[in-house]
């Protein structure tokens, strides 16, 4: 079998390989989501892609070789441990930046100017509406509680059933019914005009 | 999902289109860091399964694994007890307290022979290298005047077996 070349992996045939490509695929079809729940999470797009990042390397590292219908709860399990890391980390660092006198916070929000060009959209009303609720949503999914947030994405983003909703959360089904349902609640007072 | 109110299927279906809608316009740069993020945890599992034992071997590795901190302990602890256990050169008897060694410690214990063992009698070391000369013969075979000390009370005194 030829060697990959530097630098790249080789998924020729081999069971071995065939996981890897296996992995890739899942990957690749819950990143995006991933990252937009860290991001709800953490409302800092860096953080956010640290945390998918690490996920992934994790889920690959550990869990690879577990069933393929096993990796999303697994991998959504992971990515929550790693916010609420991330999240404790946060709190200790503002705790402690808080007392130095010199710090700047110039600069670390700035946004991406590439991100912000503005797109050659053929319905700018519409998109003007949807970016409306699209904020609205965003702005009330950041003031959820962080269980029922998660519970809210993780089932109408990623489409995960309850079963594997709990267990991505580890807590029960009803746990997630209850949580789901008051996120729901919320929102609907939040958004209903809007939407 | 929670159907019995009214609208609530199409307020979730309507957070679920938007949803779907904020995750297109990710922009390039998190998509690219993403893709990024993706090869390098592939590539991790590709470097891991490399190494990867065979399930059957990994489940034995595991288990003996787990008793191999058990089983150095117990051999540690032989180790230790055979090195501090008292054991004589192999192909050698055991010591036994023998007559002789204990008239040996008689003679030490007693006052008369510490006097001899601090230097006082020459005459005795003469006799005895005396005896090693001749090659051991027995004590009665050696030259008058030069007998063995008769009994610890000549001893430091009179070699000759004839007081007087």
């Amino acid at each position: 079998m030829p060697a990959a070349p530097r630098g790249e992996v080789d998924l020729s045939d081999s069971p071995s390989n065939a996981r890897c490509r296996a992995l890739s695929q899942f990957l690749a079809g819950v990143e995006v989501r991933a990252f937009k729940i860290a991001q709800a999470a953490l409302r800092h797009e860096d953080d956010a892609l640290d945390a998918v990042q690490d996920a992934m390397l994790q889920l690959a590292r550990a869990y690879s070789d577990r069933p393929a219908e096993e990796w999303k709860p697994l991998f959504y399990r992971i990515l929550e441990n790693r916010i609420r890391d991330m999240q404790r980390r946060r709190t200790v660092r503002n705790r402690v930046m808080s007392w130095l006198p010199f710090r700047s916070e110039a600069g670390e929000d700035e946004p991406d100017p590439i991100a912000e060009a503005a797109s050659d959209d053929p319905l700018p009303m519409r998109r003007l509406e949807i970016d409306e609720a699209m904020g609205a949503l965003e702005k009330a999914l950041t003031a959820l509680p962080r269980r029922q947030q998660q519970a809210f994405l993780l089932r109408t983003l990623e489409g995960l059933d309850v079963a594997q909703t709990a267990r991505a959360m580890g807590c029960s089904e009803g746990s997630v019914k209850t949580h789901y349902f008051r996120a729901l609640q919320t929102l609907r007072a939040q958004l209903g005009e809007l939407i | 999902m929670s159907r019995d109110f009214n609208g609530t299927a199409d307020f979730e279906s309507q957070l679920h289109t938007l949803l779907e809608e904020s995750v297109q316009r990710v922009g390039g740069r998190a998509r690219s860091r993403l893709n990024q993020a993706r090869h390098a945890a592939i590539a991790e599992a590709a470097r891991g399964s490399r190494w990867r034992l065979p399930r059957r071997a990994a489940a034995w590795l595991r288990l003996h694994l787990l008793w191999m901190p058990a089983g150095g302990a117990v051999a540690a602890a032989a180790l230790v007890a055979f090195v501090l256990w008292p054991h004589a050169p192999q192909g050698y008897p055991a010591a036994e307290a023998s007559p002789a060694s204990v008239e040996d410690l008689d003679l030490v214990a007693d006052g008369d022979g510490m006097d001899m063992m601090q230097g006082g009698d020459g005459q005795f070391y003469e006799w005895a290298m005396a005896q090693a000369d001749q090659g051991g013969q027995p004590a009665s075979a050696a030259p008058a005047g030069q007998g063995k000390p008769q009994g610890n009370q000549n001893a430091g005194t009179d070699p000759s077996p004839n007081p007087g």
